[in-house]
């Protein structure tokens, strides 16, 4: 199922893209959450995320490979958010949303997750949420 | 002593685990309805309209002041028109006091104390299905009672867990369920009995609350998003509108009554209404 499916992105089926982010999307929000560790933000990233995707689903040559692929480009879209220029940082957001609190167990962890680089918080998430070996996040992020 | 990994393993599932389902699917829709939109350079034109806006703003402002100084005035010395108050400020270190007059920052303080050297320790299962409270002394993270089990999530309302007169704790309850997190309202915690006493539907995470001077009663603030859409009812239906509504309520704590004491006019929050859709976006893309 999940192969018939992703094997329609090259045809440019809309459709098909649709059931794919539909599949993908907390995922990618999970994600983009913890490399930015602000949700607004990953939000953001996230559906500049998406539009990039599709734009660029040509470039997807094995289209079984849209998880990691799309999570590249979730991730390449949190580093581009964190270097933008300060107008589209102060851009109104399209909706409050809550933050979410560290509770008090996580407190230190949190402030040490903080100070890691986007890629390492980005490492973790896959290593430690995912359940992915090291070499598969290596793998899947293209970082040695 | 639990060890790092362990650690990081549990903060990375609580914190993706918050993410709902349906909060990624809204940016699915965003995303189509992007997707039929024509090319515009309209985001961009309208952050450059904002960042333009807040130039005017702060520049329009700076002149302000200076028209309205009076002349030789000399600079006060730092600290003379300051108030001599102390704030409390909520950053994701804890809490935190601040000075406003000597700049002094304290050291965080964990939002779930509820008493001197008494904590709250709350842990949420991956899963939502239980959540595991325990009460220890924070210092040395001992067990002051035995652990409680009790369904469902568990997280405070407002910024420090609520201490209510009795001595109980006021806590918000939520569930996970395959189509996202359903809340269940607040829920007065005893936490030397373990046991829920009291539950109060009306109440949400996000809610701002005070204890009345009383202590019988709560003032709770609301802020209430609103969404009208155009194309009938989720998944389908794309926001069209959204609209605040801010409220002011007083919920007695014994009955569970709330009356609304004030509400705000409504009114378009944040940004332009997003345009209505003649169609059905997810009918749009079953069809194309």
């Amino acid at each position: 199922m999940s192969d018939e499916l992703e094997g329609r992105v090259p045809a440019a089926d809309r459709e098909a893209f649709e059931a794919l982010l539909r599949k993908h999307a907390r995922a990618m929000l999970q994600f983009a959450d913890f490399v930015l560790h602000d949700r607004s933000a990953a939000e953001d990233a996230v559906q500049e995320a998406f539009m990039m995707a599709w734009k660029n689903r040509a470039q997807l040559r094995d289209p079984n490979w849209f998880g990691p692929w799309l999570r590249r480009i979730v991730l390449r879209e949190c580093l581009r958010w964190r270097r933008q220029p300060f107008w589209r940082m102060v851009a109104l957001p399209d909706r409050v949303i809550a933050p979410r609190r560290d509770s008090a167990d996580h407190l230190d962890i949190a402030n040490a997750v903080r100070r890691l680089s986007p890629r390492l918080r980005a490492v973790i998430f896959l290593h430690y949420y995912e359940d992915q070996t090291l070499k598969q996040v290596a793998t899947e992020l293209d970082i040695s | 002593m639990t060890q790092v990994p362990d650690r990081l393993k549990h903060y990375a599932h609580w914190r993706g685990d918050g993410i709902a389902d349906a909060e990624a699917q809204r940016l699915v829709v965003g995303t189509l309805e992007r997707l039929e939109r024509p090319p515009s350079g309209g985001r961009h034109w309208r952050n450059a309209a904002s960042a333009l806006g807040i130039v005017a703003l702060v520049t329009g402002g700076l002149v302000m002041v200076q028209l309205r100084q009076p002349p030789h005035v000399t600079q006060s010395q730092p600290g003379g028109t300051i108030p001599d108050d102390t704030v409390t400020l909520s950053s994701y270190l804890g809490l935190q006091t601040f000075g406003l007059r000597n700049r002094v920052l304290s050291a965080p303080a964990t939002a779930w104390r509820i008493a001197n050297r008494v904590q709250l320790d709350v842990s949420n299962r991956t899963d939502c299905s239980s959540t595991v409270i325990r009460v220890i002394d924070p210092l040395t993270r001992a067990d002051l009672r035995g652990p409680v089990e009790l369904p469902g999530c568990f997280d405070r309302i407002g910024q420090q867990t609520l201490v209510l007169q009795d001595g109980t704790v006021l806590l918000y309850q939520y569930q996970v369920l395959p189509t996202g997190a359903t809340p269940l309202g607040g829920v007065r915690f005893d936490w030397q009995a373990g046991r829920v006493t009291q539950t109060y539907p009306g109440l949400s995470v996000d809610d701002d609350v005070l204890l009345a001077p009383d202590g019988r009663n709560l003032y709770v603030a609301q802020s209430i998003i609103i969404r009208t859409t155009s194309c009938g009812e989720p998944p389908c239906g794309v926001p069209r509108r959204d609209t605040l509504r801010d409220t002011v309520s007083i919920l007695d704590l014994s009955t569970g009554r709330s009356q609304v004491l004030f509400a705000a006019a409504e009114r378009t929050p944040w940004s332009q209404p997003l345009p209505a859709c003649s169609r059905c976006p997810a009918t749009d893309a079953l069809s194309s």
